[in-house]
Parts: C-alpha cells; structure tokens; sequence
C-alpha cells in the first residue's frame, strides 16, 4: 500500500514538474516571438512543411469521414422521415466536433511527430548546442518558427478537412441516396451559425494548433539525446498531445457549449 | 560536477593559458569533453566558477552567455553542422546572423575557410554526404570563420585518416602561431596532440597532472607514462603519417 502511495506521489511530482517545464518553454517560445530578429522565412518554410505538406492526408481524411457521417445519418434520419436534415446533422458534426478535433489528431500524427522527431535529432546530434556556441538562441532559430507555424496552419487545415467533409457528405446524401440538393444545402445553411458554430470552431482548432505546436516543439527540445530519446519524444508527443486535444476539447465544449 | 547521480570530477581547477595550445587527455568517461563544454556554457557546475578571460560565466543568464560565446569557437566531436544547409550555408550561418557582411563577401570568406580546410569542392554538399573526416574539417572550417579569441575542438583528429590529421593539427597550430588563438583540445590521439600542445592536463582517476609535454614525458608518476604509451598503435598511424 505504501509503496503504491510513493509511486502515485512520485508520477504526481513529476507530472507538475513536467508542467512547470512546459511553462517556462511557453514563456521561452513568448519571449523569441516578441524579440528580434522576426524570422519571418524560416516562419513561411514550416508553413510549407507543416501545412501544404498535410494537405493531401486533411483532404481525403475529411472527404471519408464526411462520407460516412452522410451514410449514418441518412440511414438513420430516413426512419424518422427527416432525411431532408441531412445537410444540417453533417455540417454541425463537422464544424462542431469533427473537423477541428480530427484535424488536431490527424496533424499531430503527420507533423507533430515529425517536428518533435526533428528537433530531437537536433539535440542528439549536437545542433543546437551547435547553435548556442554561434550565439544563436534554438528557440528562437528552431522552436518558435516551428511552433508558430503550428498555430496558424491548424485552423486552415481544419477549415480545409470541415469543406471536404461536406463535399462527401453532399455526394453521398445527394449524388448516391438520393437526398435534395437544395434541401441538403437549405438545411446546412439554416442550422449554422457563423459566430456560434464555425468561429467557435476555428478558435478551438487554434487552441489545438497551440497545444500541438507547444507539446511537439518541448518533447523533442527536452528529448534525450539518444536515438532512443529521439523515438520517445516522438511516441510521447503523439500520445500526450492527442490526450491533451480531447481532453481541452470536452471542458471548451463545455464552457462554450459548442 | 555531476550528471544526476554520476560524479564526473571533484575538485577540479585548471589554468589554460591565453595564446597557447592546452590539451586535455584522459580515459574515456574523465568528463574531457564535459570541460569543453563547461566552459562553452552549455552545461552548469554544481559549484565553483570557471572564469572566461576574468569573467564568471556561471553567474550569467543565457543571453548574456551568447555575448561571451562570440569570441568561442567550438569544434564539436559530430560536427553539428546543421543538417538541413549546405557545408557553403553552414560556414556562411555565423557570418550572415552576427556580421553586416554582404553576401559577396561572405560568399569570399567562406571559399578562404573551405580552401583551408581542403575541401574547396564540397561546398554544395549536405552534411549527410561528407566522410567523417570532410564533416570534421568542415566543422573546425566553422568554428574558425569568424575568427574566434578561443577555439575548443572536442576529439578533432578522431576517425581521420593520417593526411587529414596532418592537416587539421598544422591548420591548427597555424592559428594559434598567426593569429594568437587559444585552444584547448581534447583528444585521444596522444602522439599528434603532444606534439602540438604548450600545455597538457592528464585527467586521471585520483586527480590530474599537468605541465609541458616535455614535463609529462619526462614524469617519474607511473600512471602518466602508462597513459601515455597506452596506445603503440596511434603510434604507428602517426609515425606513418
């Protein structure tokens, strides 16, 4: 019993230190973002590799999972004689709940892990105290152009996932059920509202782009620099980081009931 | 100093002379490499100070530290050369981020720092497609582009062939003879770094030994001469080279 207690108060010790860490890299990352020089290339080259890069995996992931959504919700609307609300139980799903969350995860598996992966190698092959010796800061050369970029793709590529996934829902309920189009569209239009439902929708995608971006950059910054160290900052992100995405997502829905 | 629970040395005081070649010796695990970089600021003492001409670098934060990195250069034992520049990009990253150079110039100074180092042609290589040895010289071609007051080099003749240790110790001496550069060297290679040092530290079990290489060649303490014809083979290499 007793030893069970020390090991419970030791996880709990080290989960706040972890915490504690993680928020001084945050005010780390802060600081390299207000503090010249603005590294505004390097900024646009993470874009590329986080955003463009995920483009293809966002796209057709949204496409299926709109897909699906449309056939469950057709064969279970059409025994209630609602098949004509097909268009608004799609786009509220998916603006709602699914596009910003599976985006997240999604994001996390792709460039999370490759990003944590990266910086990891960085440390285990000396780069960034390669960097420090030069006088340049990692975080501001490596993490906070990486961590930024993080931010600002997560809301585009939800955006992007929420759109294929009413495209699929769209051929699926009106190309192959045989829904209306015009009351699929009618229906979507009236169920959703722009401040409480897609801006509400974007702003959680924005959160999850911040904790995604702060859990990848510290687990490969933190990592040990070990190929060994490397592979478990990169299964660390992708666990605490997808966790912490549905964990954050239930108390945002809770608090702004969207 | 000590990693977690692991005690690397105790009690440790060392004097490397301005201008002069100081080279560091011991088993593997003696914490040569941890000196380097005590003294690079990377890593932190539990206690003590380590002066960097005359100035506690133990106190300072870490921007504070990236003003008295400026006059270290650093020759690491992997290289670092960032992966993702070319060897061309990676001489001219110091130059393009702390000078007002222009690109024409930099372009001039790294071409003079590759001839240096032998390797004039591989500038538009990736680090991932040197040798060791070209990823060895392309680093000490860094750490020297922006002529540093003192040069720590972390194992820079491990895995060469003869030639380029050759290469790399005269190119080294050259910068300590011209330009007054202080260097403290860590390496296995107990034939090349004797030849080339003014000073040498002997890290050892129970404590260290230092003084000339002449003194320490000369030294009655039997675990020094041991030490120091522990390897007949780097003997031969350097003897052949």
């Amino acid at each position: 019993m007793n030893r069970t207690i020390q090991d419970l108060g030791f996880l709990v010790l080290r989960f706040v230190a972890d915490l504690g860490r993680l928020g001084l890299f945050t005010l780390g990352v802060l600081r390299a973002l207000v503090t010249p020089p603005v590294r505004i290339r390097l900024f646009v080259d993470e874009l590329f590799k986080l955003g463009v890069l995920s483009l293809i995996i966002i796209g057709v992931s949204g496409l299926a999972v709109g897909m699906v959504l449309s056939l469950q919700g057709y064969n279970t609307l059409v025994r209630f004689g609602a098949e004509q609300s097909l268009g608004a139980v799609v786009g509220l799903a998916l603006i709602r709940e699914l596009g910003p969350v599976l985006t997240a995860l999604l994001a996390t598996g792709r460039a999370g892990s490759a990003t944590a992966a990266e910086i990891g190698t960085m440390v285990a092959t000396e780069q960034l105290d390669g960097l420090r010796m030069m006088s340049v800061d990692p975080m501001d050369l490596v993490v906070t152009p990486k961590a930024l970029a993080m931010v600002a793709v997560m809301p585009l590529l939800a955006a992007i996932f929420i759109c294929s996934g009413l495209f699929g829902g769209y051929l699926v309920g009106v190309k192959l059920m045989g829904v209306d189009g015009g009351a699929y569209m009618s229906s979507l239009e009236n169920a959703v509202d722009f401040r409480d439902d897609v801006a509400v929708s974007l702003l959680k995608a924005l959160v999850f782009g911040v904790l995604v971006g702060l859990i990848a950059t510290y687990r490969g910054f933190s990592s040990a620099p070990t190929s060994a160290g490397v592979s478990s900052a990169t299964t660390s992100t992708v666990v605490v980081a997808s966790v912490s995405i549905l964990i954050v997502d239930y108390f945002i829905t809770a608090l702004w009931g969207v | 100093m000590a990693f977690g629970d692991r005690e690397v040395f105790r009690d440790l005081s060392c004097t490397f002379p301005r201008g002069k070649i100081s080279v560091i010796l011991g088993g593997s695990g003696s914490g040569k490499s941890t000196i380097l970089r005590l003294i690079g600021g990377l890593v932190q003492p539990q206690a003590g100070q380590i002066l960097v001409e005359g100035q506690d670098i133990t106190r300072l934060s870490e921007r504070r530290l990236y003003d008295v990195r400026r006059k270290i250069g650093m020759m690491f034992q992997g290289g670092a050369l960032l992966d993702s520049l070319t060897v061309f990009d990676n001489l001219a990253f110091p130059l393009r981020e702390h000078t007002s150079m222009s690109e024409p110039e930099i372009a001039e100074a790294v071409r003079a720092g590759l001839e240096a180092v032998g390797l004039a042609d591989a500038d538009a290589l990736l680090p991932g497609q040197l040798s060791g040895g070209m990823l060895k010289r392309a680093a000490l071609a860094r750490a020297i582009i922006r002529k540093p007051v003192i040069l720590l080099c972390d194992e820079p003749f491990s895995g060469l062939d003869p030639v380029s240790v050759k290469l790399i110790a005269a190119l080294l001496v050259r910068l300590n003879r011209r330009l007054g550069v202080t260097m403290l060297v860590v390496s296995h290679h107990i034939v090349t770094t004797m030849r080339m040092a003014d000073r040498v530290i002997l890290l050892l079990p129970h404590g260290k030994v230092e003084g000339s290489p002449a003194e320490l060649g000369q030294s009655p303490d039997e675990r020094v001469s041991e030490f120091l014809h522990e390897d007949p083979g780097e003997m031969l290499t350097a003897g052949a080279g």
